[in-house]
Order: structure tokens, then C-alpha cells, then sequence
């Protein structure tokens, strides 16, 4: 992920067609990052009619985050705007609107200082208009939703009525932002804007897009690492609603075209029977070495040896060998799947020279940047346009399927759009890596960990992605409890392999957090303390640690302990658990977000049950608290589901797993009473797409431990097969 | 080839397509009502669920040719105005997250509440086993039910 942009801001005014103020933005790259041109462009933010309906843009594409609510609440919240009176639209991808992006739980934290100063400029305005209408000072004005009031005579103009004369002054440049005391939208829990279309069938998502005369078109991809040999037509083209079929080169870099032949029809569900009748042969000689069992070889054969060094604090090797106590422990976790509820699929047109590329998305200047690659067309005349997606979970950050769409429509010569079928989306997808990670622990006498050496050998998805240093850490460097150990080492491996692998939801925080908290939880065992206090001591006193890579840029131990102690002090840490249940605790700090969480879990038949799971989050000022519980809830779940269930298998590079069937998901039946609570602090807003997955997985592994004496070193959880 | 004639959302259409497409893909790309959701294709997710007579059923799997006279009703028909005590519970409770799934959500929870006016947490649970969603709005959905259930 990039650095965000410094950037200067200028905010200007116009008149909109109907006579209404046009806030815009000017966004002024530091120089040499952007051209002149296209960093100045304007962007139109904010529109008020004269009727008083305010008008605001959703920057960042929409993929269950809440990104299209909690984004406009920012603008309105500062510019005094009537909840009630606000419209919500979609933007394209423009550069007039800065980054458009989701991935990273950015989207908040990133965006906040921007849209509190745009729905502040607005609100100057109004008031500016205003005081000239009445004249009076504008210091004697006050606004509320959606009025300028003067308290002294209780005149009262309707932000409709003062637009068009508010257009015709500039913009002031430094404009007051509220306090959040004086609050009236955000922090309110605010439903998604979209929910009255969703709930009516009324919302487009990537598969609604519909252009005149489109054709559906379904894909037949290779083993992972198998090169095409030939394919015959002759039987797609028979089924009947087939119309072309076209052969897909893949780019010398797989993760930005693979290789492949689509079937094109006149609805969906021909080209899924063309494709089945489709005669292709792959040449699988580089393909059918890959498999996981031969990724767990490859992983164990890495790990014998020192790999590349990320960190090294003191002497680990002193370290261990003075310790009182040493704990080794390997943590194997699985490949990963996104599965999200709409499968991969995006339509595109060229036409005249042009694309547009419509469809789901998390990196719209990805999915730019690729369909220009794969139509030739330069970036300027590919139109995008975001559609609301069915769940992203760090899948569509990865454009090659925007690509795919924009060739085949080039090559047919009419819009497509390409649909993945789940078993499309499942066995071709961008896994999380799949590794093992070796750890050896040392405690002194009196419990206190002296020394941690941690080996990571996983399949790198910056290796997949082509990227240049396929030795670049999939570890996270400042990552606790690095600089809480005196001698600390880590080192990380890459494990070659043509399986494709990405960022799943929190990235690599996901899988490590899950080994790092899990043998953390061992050392508190091995040196007979609760594992709550142990996590507090190691922590130690309040400070802010540097912190870069995925997060930062500090890290607050005074946070991550607030998390643990709320999380224990809800779940009644301090009170056995009920008989029969197990409970377990972990904490992670990821993308900037604390969250501690609390599992009890109970074990029937051989099968793990977790009963309850209780989270502290500290994401400091909560801006749609109706939104953000939602997240934490789904967050929370969607690691429970990864941890009891979650697992790709690759067999002679095919992946074993084909639909829902074999790859569970969790269903209502087996949910646990979940637990949501948020840290009130003086800090500026963090993301919430993915923090509360992180401590979720070692948080029921370490419950499972309290409760059977079992330690579980490998996702999925198996209790019949406990490392 | 024949056409076939559907009754959808008290409409009446007539489609030429074999009969053994699913009726999830008449909906969707024939009829043009893409409210109802394409998830897996085999009856796993629950995304495309609609109502035959009434009966919630998997139209990803469904031939179009096997519907015969039954009434169809798909999202776009549960309430002409979006109007059903369960799409209002939806919105009160803030239930969807990415929404994909909430057509199929509703039109299960519909056919539980036609039968089960008053239904139990057990009663959902059973109901709704067939829909999965991914981002986990399950105790939304629960809530959403009892609430619709109660006539608020």
C-alpha cells in the first residue's frame, strides 16, 4: 500500500446549473507526484440546491464497509447539514477527488481532516451569504441542520435560499471545524444510505450492470503455473446463445493477465454451459508439482535455515541460551479464501477508442491502469464507474479482472461482461499466503520473556504480484512484541510457487496475529501467570512505540492495554467461566485500530463451539457507531468462520475446494453472543473494516487451550489434530 | 423454441429460452429483474431466493421449464413499495453491510413469517439456514426478524 499523499488543499465555489452552490476541491499534489494538470483539476464534493436538498459525492468505492454513510457524515456533520435533506451519490474515479480507494481501513482516517474542511468551506459560505442578506455580523449567526439562524431576532434562512448567492463569493481558505462536543451527525449511529434500495432489490451491484447488446462471457483458466496447449470451439459454439469464443493471452506478469479462453453468449448461464462444452488442454508440466502438501515441505525446508532479516534487537542466541525456560512452537496456517457473496465479475465497452469499466471494485485506479494496459487505450479515455460491491475482503484490490472484461469487450467488439462462477472465484482467487512460522521463546526466572526469534516461510503475495523483492517481509516488523523483547529477532522466507496469493482482510495481521498471540499464550503459561497480566506486563508502561509496515505510525501500548483490560473487564475475566467453558485472550493493534477480544469457547463431540466473544476496540472517535459495531460484529465473524473452517487445498495445481459445499461458511445457527464494546478517547478516527479480525483466532485457540490443555498451531482449528 | 410463459411479481412474461435454464438466469438476464442474487449456483447460499406460491425456493437451480403456473415473486414484488414490516426492520436495524445477500435474507425470512408469525430464535435459526452471509450481519437479521415480527 502507498504512502498516503501529502497534499494542499484549496476548496472553490460555484454556481450549479439550477443556481445552487458547487463546492469543489482543488487538490494540489506536492510537487513531481502528479502532473500540474491532473492534481488541479476540480472535483464537485458537495451540492446545494436551491431547494435545499444537499447533494453529497461518496468518494471511496463502496464493498460493505459503510464508507459510502460514513464519508458523507464527515462533509455534513461540519457543514450543519439536515441528515434528513442529504443525498448521497456514487463518484467515478476522477483524480479531482484524491485517492479512491478501500483496502487498508483507510478509507475514514485518511479522509477525515479532507471532508470536515470541505463541509466547513460550505458552511463559511452559507454563512457569509447570509450575513450579507441580513445584515449583520457573521459572528452573530449560528447554522442548524440546514439553516442559518440569527438568535438576536430569530430570523431563519434555509441553506436552499442562500446557495446561489453563497456560489458567487470564493471560497475563504481557513475555515473553524467544529468541536466534537458540538456533534450532531457523527457520532450517531446513522443506517447505510443504500439500505432502502437494497432492501427493495433497487441497488446495482457488478452483476447488475447492464449495457445494450452485452454479452456474457465465463472463462476457462488454467492450473495454477499450466500454459495453454489448444482448445476447439466447435462445442461451445454449438450450445445455442454462444456467440464467440475468444482465446485470452496471459501478460508475462500472471497476477496482471492470466492465460485463458472465454466463452461468449447472450446470457450467463450460456456461457457457463459453453464453457463446459469448451475442448481445452493444458499443458500442466510446470503445474503439477504445485500442491500444499509441497508448500508445507518447502515451508519446513526454509525454516532449517536462517532466512532474510527484518529485525534484530540485542543478541536472541544469548538470550535464549541464558533463559531459564525455551519454548519452540511452529504456527501453520492455510491458504485463504475471499469468497466474497458476489463473485468476481466487472463489465466493460470499448468503443471509439474509449472504455468505460463498470463493475465491483476496491482499487478503481487499479482496475484503470489494467484495462488501459489490456486495450491498449490510453488511461485518460478509460472511464471507470464504481458499482456497490457484494463484499471485497481485500479480493478486489487485485484489478486483473477488470482487465479481462475490458480485452474481451475490445476483442469482441461489443460490452462484456465477465462472470466468474463461484467455482471460478474459489479456485482462482488470490489467497492469503499459506506458511508456517517457527518460533523460540525464552523467559528468565522470574516469567519474563528475555528472548523471541520468529521465522516466517510463507508463500509471499508481493512475490506473486511480480513486485521487486519477492524477500520483502510478510511479517510486519514493529509488530508487539517487537521492542518489548530485549533480544528479538525475525526472519522471513518467500516459498515459490505459481498459486496466486493477496491480501486477504488485514493482510498478513490476520495469520500472524493468530501465531504471535497463540505462542505469547504459551510463554504466560510456561511462566505460570494469567494470561491477561502477563499481556499487561510485557506491554509495560505507557509509551508510544514507532510503527511502520501496515499500520502506525505509533504504536500506544496505553491503547492496546486499554483494549485488553476493557475486553477482560466485560467478558468478567476475573470471575471463573461457567463450567465447561474455556477462555481465552488476545489483542492486536492493525491498520492503526486496538481491539481485544475475549473468546469462551466449549467443546462437544470432538468440535470446537465458541459461546461468546467479547471486543474492546480502541479506533479513538467513532464517526457511524451504528456502522462500526457492524463491522466489529462481521469482523468477528468472518475470523471465526476462517478459523473453524477456512482452508484451500491445492492438489497437481487445481484447488481442491469447489463451491460453499466444501468451503464453509459460518451459518446463524452457529453464531456466538458477540460482545462490541469502543474505548471513548481524544483520538482522531482509525478504520474498522479489519482491526477485529486479527485477535479473534488466537483469542478461541487460547480459550480452547484454558479449557482442554490442547494447544492449537494450526488454522483451521482441528481438535483431532492438535500440534 | 417454445415459449415459456412466468408469472413474476403478478406480471405475466413470455420467454423463449430452453427449459432447463435456471430460473435465477431468467430472472436476471432475460426478464431483467436483477434484485434476486447469483452466490454459487448449486443451492448453498440462499442468495437467489425467491417465492413459488408463496414457498421460498433456490431459483439458481429451479428449470424454468418445471415452474409451470406458479406464481413467481422476487425481491422487486415482496412489497410494490418497499413496504413489508420486514424491509422496514431491515432498515431500522441497519442490517445489510454489503447487502448482496439480503434479497435472498428477506424473501426467506418472508416465507418464515407467513407461516410463523411470532417465530423463536430457533425458529429464525432453521428458517434462515440456507442463507449465508459472508460479512456477518446474522444478529442484525435476527433482530430485524423479531422486530418485523412484532409489528413494529
Amino acid at each position: 500500500m502507498s504512502a498516503p499523499i501529502e497534499r494542499r488543499t484549496f476548496i472553490v465555489a460555484g454556481l450549479t446549473a439550477a443556481g445552487g452552490l458547487l463546492l469543489t476541491v482543488r487538490l494540489k499534489a506536492d510537487a513531481g507526484l502528479r502532473s500540474q494538470d491532473a492534481a488541479e483539476a476540480l472535483g464537485a464534493f458537495v451540492r446545494i440546491d436551491t431547494n435545499g436538498v444537499v447533494t453529497v459525492m461518496a468518494k471511496n468505492p463502496e464493498i460493505g464497509t459503510g464508507v459510502k454513510t460514513s464519508l458523507p457524515m464527515i462533509i455534513a456533520e461540519e457543514l450543519d447539514a439536515d441528515w434528513g435533506k442529504v443525498l448521497v451519490e456514487q463518484a467515478p474515479l476522477d483524480t479531482r477527488y484524491g485517492d479512491q480507494f478501500t483496502g487498508g481501513s483507510t478509507g475514514v482516517w485518511q479522509n477525515w481532516d479532507l471532508l470536515r474542511r470541505v463541509g466547513a468551506t460550505a458552511r463559511a459560505m452559507l454563512l457569509s451569504a447570509a450575513a450579507v442578506r441580513l445584515r449583520v455580523e457573521p459572528s452573530s449567526l449560528r447554522t442548524e441542520a440546514g439553516f442559518v439562524i440569527h438568535p438576536p431576532t430569530g430570523r431563519r434562512l434555509g441553506y436552499g435560499e442562500l446557495a446561489a448567492d453563497a456560489a458567487k463569493a470564493p471560497a475563504p481558505t481557513d475555515v473553524p471545524l467544529k468541536r466534537s462536543s458540538e456533534y450532531r451527525i457523527v457520532g450517531k449511529p446513522i443506517g447505510g444510505v443504500d439500505n432502502p434500495a437494497i432492501v427493495r432489490g433497487a441497488v446495482a451491484y457488478g452483476l447488475d450492470v447492464r449495457f445494450p447488446g452485452m454479452l456474457f462471457a465465463a472463462i476457462a483458466r488454467p492450473p495454477f503455473g499450466a500454459a495453454l496447449r489448444r482448445y476447439d470451439a466447435a462445442a461451445a459454439l454449438a450450445v445455442p446463445g454462444v456467440k464467440q469464443v475468444i482465446r485470452v493471452p496471459g501478460a508475462a506478469n500472471r497476477s496482471l493477465m492470466q492465460e485463458g479462453v472465454a466463452v461468449l453468449a447472450e446470457n450467463t448461464w450460456a456461457a457457463f454451459r459453453g464453457r463446459e462444452a469448451l475442448v481445452v488442454e493444458w499443458d500442466e508440466t510446470a503445474s503439477a508439482g504445485e500442491s500444499t502438501p509441497a508448500i508445507r515441505e518447502k515451508a519446513l525446508q526454509l525454516l532449517a535455515r536462517p532466512g532474510t532479516l527484518i529485525r534484530s534487537d540485542g543478541d536472541v542466541a544469548a538470550g535464549l541460551s541464558g533463559a531459564a525456560k525455551v519454548l519452540e512452537a511452529d504456527y501453520e496456517v492455510p491458504f485463504l479464501a475471499h469468497v466474497p457473496m458476489e463473485p468476481v465479475n466487472c463489465t466493460a465497452w470499448v468503443r471509439n477508442g474509449a472504455c468505460t469499466v463498470h463493475g465491483p471494485m476496491q482499487n478503481p485506479d487499479g482496475v484503470r491502469s489494467i484495462a488501459a494496459e489490456a486495450t491498449g487505450i490510453p488511461p485518460e479515455r478509460v472511464t471507470v464507474l464504481m458499482a456497490r460491491s457484494g463484499g471485497g475482503f481485500g479480493r478486489r484490490l487485485q484489478s486483473e479482472y477488470g482487465g479481462e472484461a475490458a480485452f474481451l469487450s475490445k476483442v469482441a467488439a461489443a460490452p462484456v461482461q465477465m462472470v466468474r462462477s463461484r467455482e471460478d472465484d474459489l479456485r482462482h482467487d488470490l489467497y492469503r499466503p499459506a506458511g508456517i512460522h517457527r518460533f523460540r521463546g525464552g523467559l528468565d526466572a522470574g516469567g519474563r520473556v528475555v528472548a523471541w526469534s520468529h521465522r516466517l516461510a510463507n508463500t509471499s503475495r508481493y512475490a506473486y504480484a511480480g513486485r521487486n523483492n519477492p524477500e520483502r517481509s510478510e511479517l510486519y516488523k514493529d509488530d508487539p512484541p517487537a521492542a518489548l523483547v530485549p533480544n528479538f529477532r525475525l526472519e522471513y522466507a518467500n516459498i515459490p510457487t505459481a498459486i496466486p496469493t493477496g491480501a486477504w482482510r488485514a493482510t498478513l495481521h490476520s495469520a500472524n496475529a493468530f501465531a504471535v498471540q497463540g505462542f505469547l499464550d504459551e510463554l504466560a503459561h510456561a511462566a505460570g501467570k494469567d494470561p491477561l497480566a502477563f499481556r499487561l506486563d510485557l506491554l509495560g508502561g505507557d509509551r508510544d512505540l514507532p510503527y511502520s509496515d501496515h499500520g502506525g505510525p505509533v504504536l500506544s501500548t496505553a491503547r492496546l492495554k486499554g483494549v485488553l483490560r476493557l475486553a477482560a473487564a466485560r467478558a468478567g475475566w476475573d470471575r471463573p467461566p461457567p463450567s465447561g467453558v474455556g477462555r481465552g485472550i488476545a489483542a492486536h493493534f492493525t491498520f492503526s485500530g486496538y481491539v481485544g477480544v475475549v473468546a469462551e469457547v466449549s467443546v462437544a463431540n470432538g468440535a470446537i463451539r465458541v459461546r461468546r466473544l467479547v471486543a474492546a476496540v480502541d479506533c479513538g472517535l467513532v464517526v457511524n457507531p451504528s456502522g462500526a459495531e457492524g463491522q466489529v460484529q462481521g469482523a468477528m465473524l468472518d475470523a471465526t468462520q476462517a478459523a473453524l473452517y477456512g482452508e484451500i487445498n491445492v492438489e497437481r495445481g487445481r484447488v481442491v475446494e469447489g463451491n460453499l459445499g466444501q468451503y464453509r461458511l459460518l451459518r446463524m445457527s452457529e453464531i456466538p453472543e458477540l460482545g462490541v464494546h469502543f474505548v471513548a478517547g481524544p483520538h482522531p478516527p482509525t478504520g474498522l473494516g479489519e482491526p477485529a479480525v486479527s485477535p479473534v483466532a488466537p483469542a478461541i485457540a487460547n480459550a480452547v487451550f484454558a479449557l482442554t490443555g490442547r494447544r492449537l498451531r494450526r488454522l483451521p482449528f482441528r481438535l483431532g489434530a492438535v500440534g | 423454441m417454445p415459449a415459456i410463459t412466468l408469472t413474476v411479481n403478478g406480471r405475466r412474461h413470455s420467454i423463449e429460452v430452453p427449459t432447463e435454464m435456471p430460473l435465477l438466469w431468467a430472472l436476471r438476464d432475460i426478464i431483467n429483474l436483477t434484485g434476486t442474487k447469483f452466490g454459487c449456483g448449486i443451492g448453498a447460499c440462499g442468495a437467489c431466493t425467491v417465492h413459488l406460491d408463496g414457498q421460498p425456493v433456490r431459483s439458481c437451480g429451479l428449470p424454468v421449464g418445471q415452474v409451470g403456473t406458479r406464481r413467481i415473486t422476487t425481491i422487486e414484488g415482496l412489497a410494490p413499495d418497499g413496504g413489508h414490516a420486514l424491509q422496514r426492520a431491515w432498515v431500522a436495524e441497519d442490517v445489510p453491510q454489503c447487502g448482496y445477500c439480503q434479497a435472498g435474507q428477506l424473501m426467506s425470512a418472508a416465507a418464515l413469517l407467513a407461516k410463523t408469525p411470532r417465530p423463536t430464535d430457533a425458529d429464525i435459526d432453521t428458517a434462515m439456514a440456507g442463507n449465508l452471509c459472508r460479512c456477518g450481519t446474522y444478529p442484525r437479521i435476527r433482530r430485524a426478524i423479531h422486530r418485523a415480527a412484532r409489528g413494529e
